[in-house]
């Protein structure tokens, strides 16, 4: 099947529109299997018919289908498991601090189908020496399919190794046929909510944020939006951790990394401040 | 460079592994059942063993309670890497000492994730 520029333009205006998110040409392929798997599923022979579609009033759902095909939902367990480690160090450390009442709030921003947040809840699980303050986890992302399937917690056995140690597949999930589930403590730890990073986070302010692999795939200015809510919803002293390889180079951010963290953020001891006398 | 021992009685497996883990930068050494491998271990030193279930003339869980038997100084890794899924065999093999548990088939990166696991990545 081939594309049409005028068809590609289409695509790339509701991809931009909903999600903030460019079509480049290395997403090509993914973007032709997506509206080819989203024909079948109609019954469209030529692309005519679907773009008909796509653009009427009563376009709104196939176009949702359409953007989570096109969409990267990749992620895995413990990705990245040097970050797993010194966040890790981090959370024994400042989990271990006296006299906060208030429970300590994670926000994993961005959470695909909930490996990320799920690894957390059970890298938390095995740090039985922290005291009880309560953590809270939110975990939100763009796309309905990707929540739904976080919510339910259930893996193939392809996803399930893909990062975690076979104590934790053990300890942790239940096997269902070829499948595990996540067990209910570990599920009910999180809560999984739907949220566009290009609209501000209410529920805030958390004191760690995960957003990782996010960014990467939103042209310049929409990263500095972006990086705008998730600065806005930090807490004075909170964390803000991005992918691997992602920087702020060129991105005016009110941000300092965190020296030997990895993709580790703080707000600017001065914003840190302003905060903390202004509220 | 570190060293791995591929014991399978699948000479494609085998093959096949060996080639992900050359990529891993292990050096690797084959046996086709526990028994072989039994005599690998003691001479090549490998630092880590993947290893098979069924196999004909000593399986893996065999080859596990021979290798605890030879009470070695610095006893490698052992990573199962299996058809056998069940949640139950997995808890055996666990038992049995195995150090990690890879269900087939998989890929590279769930391999090299699994040999960070175990600390050997
Ligand atoms: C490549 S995944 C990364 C998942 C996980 N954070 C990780 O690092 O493994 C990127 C996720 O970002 C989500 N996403 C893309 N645009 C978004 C937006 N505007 N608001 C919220 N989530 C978005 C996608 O739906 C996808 O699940």
């Amino acid at each position: 099947m081939e594309l049409g520029s005028a068809e590609l333009a289409i695509l790339d205006r509701l991809l931009e529109a909903r999600t903030g998110q460019q079509l480049n040409d290395s997403r090509y392929w993914r973007v032709a299997r997506a509206v080819e798997s989203i024909m079948r599923s109609h019954g469209f022979r030529d692309t005519d018919a679907l773009f008909a579609l796509l653009t009427s009033k009563s376009g709104y759902e196939v176009a949702t289908q359409i953007v989570e095909a096109m969409v990267n939902n990749e992620t895995s367990f413990f990705r990245d498991a040097t970050m797993f480690k010194q966040l890790r160090n981090l959370l024994a450390d400042t989990l271990t601090e006296k006299g906060s009442p208030r429970p300590y709030r994670i926000w994993s921003a961005g959470c695909s189908t909930g490996q990320e947040p799920y690894s957390l809840a059970i890298m938390l699980g095995e740090m039985p020496h922290l005291p009880g303050r309560k953590i809270d986890i939110v975990a939100t992302d763009i796309s309905g399919g990707a929540i739904d399937r976080a919510r339910e917690g259930l893996y193939s056995q392809f996803e399930i190794q893909r990062g975690l140690s076979v104590r934790a597949m053990i300890r942790d999930f239940s096997q269902e046929d070829e499948k595990w589930r996540i067990r209910d403590k570990l599920r009910e730890s999180v809560t999984f909510r739907e949220h566009n990073l290009l609209e501000p986070q209410a529920a805030g302010p958390f004191d760690l944020i995960l957003c990782r692999n996010v960014l990467f795939y939103f042209p310049m200015a929409t990263r500095a939006k972006v990086l705008s809510h998730l600065r806005d919803a930090l807490a004075p002293a909170g964390t803000l951790i991005l992918g691997a390889g992602e920087t702020l180079i060129g991105l005016a951010n009110g941000l300092d990394k965190i020296d030997g963290g990895y993709g580790f953020y703080r707000l600017h001891s001065e914003e840190r401040r302003d905060i903390a006398v202004g509220g | 460079m570190k060293k791995c021992l591929v014991v399978d009685d699948s000479k494609v497996i085998r093959t096949v592994a060996s080639h992900i883990l050359q990529t891993l930068d292990f050096e690797v050494s084959e046996a086709e059942n526990g028994e072989v491998a039994l005599a690998k271990v003691q001479r090549d030193m490998p630092d880590v063993v993947l290893l098979d279930w069924n196999m004909p003339v000593m399986g893996g869980m065999d080859f596990l309670a021979a290798l605890k038997r030879l009470q070695l100084p610095d006893r490698p890794k052992v990573v199962f890497c299996t058809t056998e899924n069940g949640a139950g065999q997995i808890r055996q093999a666990i038992d049995a000492g195995a150090d990690e548990y890879i269900m087939k088939p998989f890929d590279r990166e769930t391999l090299h994730a699994k040999l960070e696991i175990v600390g050997l990545a």
